[in-house]
């Protein structure tokens, strides 16, 4: 087990340390450079010259990359182009909001999946079973964001009900945490894209541990369940922990999206995330900050899977690492 | 001798092969070939020529440059022309220019790419294809007619990173070109940017296709007493906007809320790297002088200039003013502010600083600039955008805050003497400005606030629920939607937006000057003003200085007018042909 989790931990770093080195050359094969956003402003060729210098991209990209990593090893992402301050201070607080959206998204996203699932996988065949699914196929083939756009032209610009995005009206007051992320304010914010979020990503992982359930749902222990006198509820119950284990794979995936996946949903309705970040940064070349965004991402998954491989003996005791 | 078939032999295979009379035909080939294949035994010669044939006829179809050329008629390739992405303008006018030039035998091949690529492809590497398009935008330290005439068209900036990628290189224009930025006299200055704009039009070196506007919309049942800033248009950060001195609130909310495109990405103005940031911090920090909507120079910090000579310009600093901690503006803070800047050389800064030699105190009241050379946008242009800081503040940093390099202060405080005070920011989120009520001239308001970062369907939207009361630059589609809701008011302010196409003139045909001439007469310039902006902002005319400078604009320059039979003629008389499929074609020894 010690040595399967060290093995695991060396995988996820040699994967991490080659999706950093791929991010970092994929900035800088675009034909381009961050200073072709400066060229809005009256600066001379040579000023440019000398922000290109300022910002470390004179030197030979091994030199660059170099850097980089020595940075990175040391904990620091570099600072920022465009906002001239510490990536991380950047990242900071647009990584607070995404997470107050996309984190309770996930969450609900995956426990009602499981719920969900288990109760259709049970309920195969009938009407509710029927509706459900194909309700969640229909809601899959849509993009998020033009649900999003669909939700807000309804819930806001018709009916009035909620606001047309942003994460607080202008010139809310709040400044502490608290009052920040628990003031009525936010929460009506908050429904609209947390609803969408949630029931966009719940669609997957439903489906899947509904297919799983029909699987488990043939296994002799829960024939031997029912012959027991079990009642429903217990029989569910049983099956559907043997059902969990595809769904806690594919929770190491949509991980990806509590940081990564919600670029769309944050444009949409405005809310001042780390995917609206990403965006701005990818739009001005802003390097440090896009490489750090990518970064995080990656990292989220690598260190999900990590966790979620462990997990695997806890959740199937028949699962024995070598 | 009697020529024919002399008789038959069987061959390997048992079919019949004929022995033939020189240069006699053969009856019986079509079945001998059909045999051949059958039998694999192919016609050498016949093969041979087969071969020959179809060589030569795709050598025709791929390379009909080289076989017209033998012809004495060289087609023009198509014309490769790139411009931005996600600019729906852009699109719309090369659906319609490429119509008409087709009609003159031109092909195009349109290409798009980012901003950023497109930019280092014209700026950095002048190596963009046959022609680039794009717009410039209204930013309000482009309210001078320099950046339009030596930025784009002096041949100085024909140098890798400079503007005139074109490589338009006129030294009649340069000599013109060059004494308009020297001239401090106004109306003398008038007389060589007519000049300039007059060689300019006879050159041709850009098409210059329409001139912009700001659309934006406001909740007149909440505000009145709008006033619209060119660039700027209400309250959009590409300037000062007037609105801000004017505007009256009818509810008793008095701070405005504005919906904005772009992003506020620091408090320093010296690591500031986009013009809304820019032109924010000239509203937290004092200017020497200010543009109005009319584009008059008005004093602002200074509350009065004499120019002594045309290397020498004192001010007269505004007195009672005052810092947002209140410590008291003095000539002392506006010298430190020029030394300050150019002893640490702030790139963004340096087209500023770069004009001044020297500033001497001349007592508490005037303050002395030396010019490096006369440089006549110094009032309208330099000191409309240069700050007075806070001496007791900056005189301290970097050192003080642990830093090497003032650009990398936060600034977190951000104080100035301007008419606003810094509320909040939220990245990507909002910013607040508080009113300046101790300044000599403060807002109407108590505040504003800038949703940041919205798109402009999320401002309409917003706007709509009441959620903000100005937007930024949105849509003509998005404009009209609105105009069923009574409270909600849209505004068309022209700006100096310029919407140009320009050609490389290294590469044939665009240095010659009648092909870019009949080029422009077979671009629809009404047509481009009325369909793509539906007659919003000016329709294009052959100068870069759009027509709300009403002073610099030379209205003497006649319109070119659109016509393709006009075009045709150009290119006849200048020695361009059409081949047989209606291609237009170089000159003969071109």
């Amino acid at each position: 087990m010690k040595a399967y989790v060290i093995r695991r931990f060396i995988q996820s770093i040699i994967i991490l340390f080659l999706i950093t080195t791929i991010i970092f050359f994929l900035f800088r094969i675009i034909p381009s450079n961050p200073t072709a956003m400066l060229i809005d402003s009256q600066l001379s060729p040579e000023d440019r010259i000398l922000v290109l210098a300022q910002w470390g991209l004179d030197k030979p990209l091994y030199i660059q990359y170099l850097n980089y990593i020595k940075n990175l090893l040391a904990g620091s992402f570099g600072v920022s182009f465009f906002y001239r301050k510490p990536v991380f201070d950047v990242l900071m607080e647009t990584m607070l909001n995404t997470l107050t959206l996309m984190g309770p998204a996930m969450f609900i996203a995956f426990f009602g999946a499981i719920f969900a699932g288990s109760y259709l996988g049970w309920k195969r065949g009938k009407v509710v079973e029927k509706a459900v699914v194909t309700a969640a196929i229909f809601f899959q083939a849509l993009p998020l964001f033009w649900i999003g756009i669909a939700a807000l032209m309804v819930f806001s610009y018709w009916l009035g009900i909620f606001p047309t995005g942003g994460m607080r009206m202008l010139g809310h007051g709040a400044s502490g945490l608290l009052e920040k992320y628990l003031s009525i304010d936010f929460l009506r914010h908050l429904v609209l894209p947390l609803s969408i979020a949630s029931l966009f990503y719940m669609v997957s992982p439903l489906l899947i541990m509904r297919t799983s359930m029909l699987e488990v749902r043939g296994e002799d222990f829960l024939e031997m369940a029912v012959a027991k006198g079990f009642d429903e509820k217990t029989t569910i119950r049983h099956c559907a922990r043997n059902a969990l284990l595809p769904i806690v794979t594919h929770a190491g995936i949509m991980s990806g999206h509590i940081f990564g996946g919600q670029v769309l949903l944050e444009t949409v309705f405005t809310w001042p995330g780390m995917g609206r970040a990403l965006v701005q940064a990818v739009m001005h070349l802003d390097y440090p900050v896009a490489q750090a965004a990518f970064f995080i991402m990656a990292g989220t998954v690598v260190f999900m899977n990590f966790i979620i491989d462990i997990l695997y003996g806890y959740l199937d005791p028949r699962i024995v690492y070598k | 001798m009697t020529r024919g078939f002399i008789g038959g032999e069987k061959g390997p295979f048992g079919c019949i092969t004929h022995r033939r009379v020189r240069g006699e035909t053969n009856p019986r080939r079509k079945r001998s070939m059909k045999e051949n294949i059958f039998t694999k035994k192919i016609d050498r010669r016949r093969f041979l020529k087969d071969v020959a044939l179809t060589g030569g006829a795709v050598f025709i179809t791929a390379s009909p440059t080289k076989v017209f050329a033998q012809e004495g008629k060289t087609p023009i390739p198509p014309m490769e022309i790139i411009y931005y992405t996600a600019v729906a303008e852009q699109d719309d006018i090369w659906k319609l220019v490429v119509q008409d030039w087709k009609k003159l035998g031109l092909e195009s091949k349109l290409k798009v790419a980012n901003s950023t690529v497109v930019a280092k492809l014209c700026y950095d590497e002048h190596n963009f294809g046959d022609m680039a398009s794009f717009s410039s935008g209204p930013s309000s330290e482009r309210l001078d007619p320099s950046f339009y005439l030596v930025e784009y068209l002096h041949s100085k900036n024909t140098t890798l990173g400079g503007k005139n990628f074109g490589h338009y290189i006129n030294p009649e224009y340069d000599k013109y070109c060059d004494l308009q930025g020297a001239e401090i006299d106004r109306n003398k200055r008038r007389e060589l940017v007519w000049k300039c704009q007059e060689i300019a039009a006879k050159d041709y070196p850009v098409w210059w296709m329409a001139y912009g506007a700001s659309i934006q919309a406001y909740n007149s049942r909440d505000w009145e007493g709008i006033w619209t800033m060119p660039g700027v248009g209400i309250a959009s950060r590409y300037g000062t906007p007037w609105t801000f001195f004017k505007i009256k609130s009818k509810t008793k909310r008095n701070a405005l809320r504005v919906g904005d495109t772009m992003d506020f990405n620091t408090t320093n103005l010296f690591a500031a790297n986009d013009p809304p940031t820019q032109q924010t911090l000239g509203w937290i920090y004092d200017t020497y002088t200010k543009i109005t909507p009319d584009l008059e120079t008005v004093p602002w910090a200074a509350e009065s200039w004499r120019v002594v000579n045309s290397k020498t310009v004192d001010i007269t600093l505004r007195s009672g003013m005052k810092f947002h901690d209140g410590n008291p503006v003095t000539v002392q803070d506006v010298k430190f502010s020029w030394d300050y800047t150019k002893k640490w050389r702030f790139p963004i800064y340096n087209w500023v600083t770069d004009t001044v030699e020297k500033t001497e105190i001349l007592d508490d009241r005037n303050v002395r600039f030396t010019l490096v050379k006369p440089h006549a946008p110094f009032i309208d242009q330099t000191l409309a955008f240069a700050i007075i800081l806070p001496k007791h503040i900056w005189e301290k940093i970097p050192e003080s805050v642990g830093l090497k390099n003032p650009i990398d202060w936060d600034n977190p405080k951000c104080i100035g003497s301007g008419f606003f005070k810094l509320g909040h920011y939220r990245p990507s989120e909002e910013l607040y400005l508080v009113a300046n009520k101790d300044h000599w001239n403060a807002p109407s308001i108590d505040g504003v606030y800038y949703r940041i970062r919205m798109s402009p369907d999320a401002m309409v939207s917003a706007l709509v629920a009441g959620e903000v009361d100005v937007t930024g630059d949105i849509r003509l589609a998005q404009a009209k939607s609105l105009e069923r809701y009574n409270y909600l008011k849209v505004i068309q302010a022209p700006n100096h937006r310029v919407w140009m196409a320009r050609p490389d003139m290294r590469r044939k045909p665009f240095g010659d000057r009648e092909f870019r001439r009949a080029l422009y007469h077979a671009v629809d310039l009404k047509k481009i003003y009325e369909v793509v902006f539906d007659k919003t902002g000016n329709e294009g005319r052959n100068t870069g200085i759009a027509p709300i400078f009403k002073f610099w604009h030379n209205s003497k320059i006649p319109p070119v007018d659109f016509s393709i039979e006009k075009a045709r003629k150009i290119l006849q008389d200048a020695g361009y042909s059409w081949d047989s499929n209606g291609r237009l074609c170089f000159p003969k020894g071109s």
